[in-house]
């Protein structure tokens, strides 16, 4: 409000009753800031960051149908390594299948955090698969942990908590 | 009040871990996420979830934010990507952004609980801002976060440019005022206090 001496002065005090009735009406959740606050711990110093570079759900975007809300593949990378994975929402949640590339699977554990701290941890078959049954729905990451120091995160992506 | 510290300092803190700075950061935007959040008409379970989820990304992002100063236009941008992502996740679609809703009621406005209010002046003073179109209630949102973003930002989000932010602003209160005037309150200069 303040890079700007234009300000007609009932414009200002309409929108500071405004501001006011927002913050009666329609504040924060009291848990919110405690959530950002403790984002800080979950923090991976210096992590190896692979970017989600393709995501069903956005390629949905025209059309929608059922299976678009209950199934997604999600693909990540980050150099030689690559993830795919196939997410799809069951009783219990949502049971993830993928694949691991660019990685010895005989050395290398994939696990699933979620934004609420909870660790599942699978391990890669011969052929670098691996599956997670019952991952609770919400902002999810992956971490890829392996052989020669690898040690790669995926960005969050979030699981819908139905379809 | 005691000075406050740079977006600078506080971030490079943040990067070292210290939790203090990080708190400082989350304290000074927290009502500005809030409010981008809400102003995409999401419910309140996704909009915390659009905010925690930007305080994620900001975190994993710490190390590559190159211009702390520029940091509210980062969380502005990061924010509304949340939104949008549970938007398209919910099968909504995006109303055009100047269309004003007045067939259906507003989301917000139904939450509203209007025991917490003081008058009867307030409620439909909430009530008919749920009433403007998409662009005025987002523009007029996050005007009225605390740590607004300077307009350059609040433009760019939008997709404005930076000169039209005052006469949309202005052009925004005004049709909050007439839908108002149709209420049959007037909300002019020296009216707005008072009557309650």
């Amino acid at each position: 409000m303040n890079d700007d001496t234009t300000w007609d002065e009932a414009d200002r005090e309409l929108l500071e009753s405004l501001a006011r009735v927002a913050l009666l009406v329609d504040p924060e959740p009291p848990y919110l800031r405690e959530l950002g606050r403790a984002a800080l711990s979950i923090r991976r110093v210096d992590a190896e960051l692979a970017e989600l570079i393709a995501d069903s759900q956005l390629a949905a975007a025209a059309v929608r149908s059922v299976a678009a809300t209950t199934m997604r593949i999600l693909a990540f990378a980050h150099g030689r390594l690559s993830l795919d994975v196939q997410a799809e929402l069951g009783d219990a949640g949502w049971d993830l299948l993928g694949v691991a590339e660019g990685v010895e699977p005989s050395a290398t554990q994939v696990d699933v955090e979620t934004a609420g701290g909870v660790v599942l941890t699978a391990h890669l078959d011969v052929l670098g698969r691996f599956a997670f049954v019952g991952v609770p729905a919400g902002l999810i990451r992956l971490r890829v942990v392996g052989a020669g120091g690898v040690d790669v995160t995926t960005e969050w992506v979030r699981l819908a908590a139905e379809a | 009040m005691h000075e406050r510290e740079s977006l600078t300092c506080l971030v490079a803190r943040a990067r070292e871990g210290d939790q203090r700075a990080w708190d400082e950061v989350v304290e000074r935007f927290a009502g500005l996420l809030w409010a981008i959040a809400r102003s995409h008409r999401l419910d309140c379970q996704a909009a915390a979830d659009c905010v925690q989820a930007t305080w994620l990304r900001l975190v994993e992002s710490l190390d590559r934010i190159d211009q702390p100063e520029a940091l509210p236009g980062w969380l502005l941008t990061t924010a509304r990507r949340e939104a949008l992502r549970i938007i398209h996740s919910q099968g909504r679609v995006l109303l055009d952004r100047d269309e004003e809703p007045r067939d259906r009621p507003d989301d917000q406005a139904d939450d509203l609980d209007a025991h917490l209010l003081a008058s009867e002046r307030d409620t439909v003073l909430w009530r008919t801002f749920g009433r403007l179109g998409e662009r005025c209630r987002r523009l007029l949102r996050i005007l009225m976060a605390d740590d607004a973003p300077p307009y350059a930002v609040v433009a760019t989000e939008l997709g404005m440019p930076v000169g039209s932010i005052g006469p949309t602003r202005a052009r925004c209160l005004s049709r909050l005022r007439e839908l108002l005037g149709e209420s049959g309150y007037e909300f002019r200069a020296g009216a707005t206090r008072g009557q309650a």
